[in-house]
């Protein structure tokens, strides 16, 4: 599977000087619960442990509630400078489109603005990913 | 063919913070709203399949994990 970088801008406050990069985003559907839930934009983070949802889009699409999603296997997480906060895990399938990963474990977490896609989980479910940014995308192979 | 950095940061601009809805063949914008539930409220009105997009604010860097 090949997908394309994302080119994205962002302006520093004072300057508006122009930052551009190019950003592993990548479409993708959760199903969990016996739901299936709207395919969104995922960003790659291999700094990221764990495969990490918004609560949100667990309380919209996939039928859990914030007391439901309690009956998860619950994770500490710790972000960087040290903040702190707690995640609730279930086994979900990850459509991809070209590739579904399923029973693959993934955290929905208050407050994360969007998913996220880590180690274990996704990175750890292909046998090579590259990021070629000279012609500006990223490669899965299984 | 790149897209216009001035397109890109008027986009960022109009929809920061918001959830998007953009339709799948053609991946213009349909609707948008802070609130997911709400984006899909209307969504489901409109009757039509989307993609989700989080547009993030065009003012700072996102760092993934600083975020918690």
């Amino acid at each position: 599977m090949k997908v394309e970088l994302v080119k994205t801008v962002f302006l520093l406050p004072k300057t508006e000087k122009q930052i551009i990069y190019y950003a592993p985003w990548l479409h993708a559907g959760l199903s969990c619960n016996h739901r299936i839930g709207r395919r969104v934009q995922c960003y790659l983070d291999t700094g990221s442990a764990i495969n990490v949802f918004p609560l949100e889009y667990a309380q919209v699409f996939l039928g859990f509630s914030e007391t439901s999603i309690k009956r998860g296997m619950y994770m500490p997480i710790t972000g960087a400078g040290n903040s702190k906060n707690e995640a609730w895990g279930y086994k979900c399938t990850l459509d991809l489109g070209d590739i579904v990963l399923k029973d693959t474990l993934v955290f929905f977490l208050a407050n994360q603005p969007y998913p996220l896609l880590g180690q274990a989980g996704f990175i750890d479910r292909f046998k090579r990913i590259e990021i070629n940014m000279k012609d500006k995308f990223i490669e899965f192979e299984q | 063919m790149e897209i216009n950095n001035r397109i890109l940061i008027d986009y960022r601009k109009k929809y920061q913070n918001k959830w998007v809805a953009k339709d799948i063949k053609t991946r213009t914008v349909l609707e948008a709203d802070q609130s997911l539930a709400v984006l899909d409220k209307k969504m489901r009105e409109l009757n039509k399949d989307y993609l989700l997009e989080k547009v993030l604010p065009l003012y700072s860097v996102f760092i993934p994990s600083a975020v918690l």
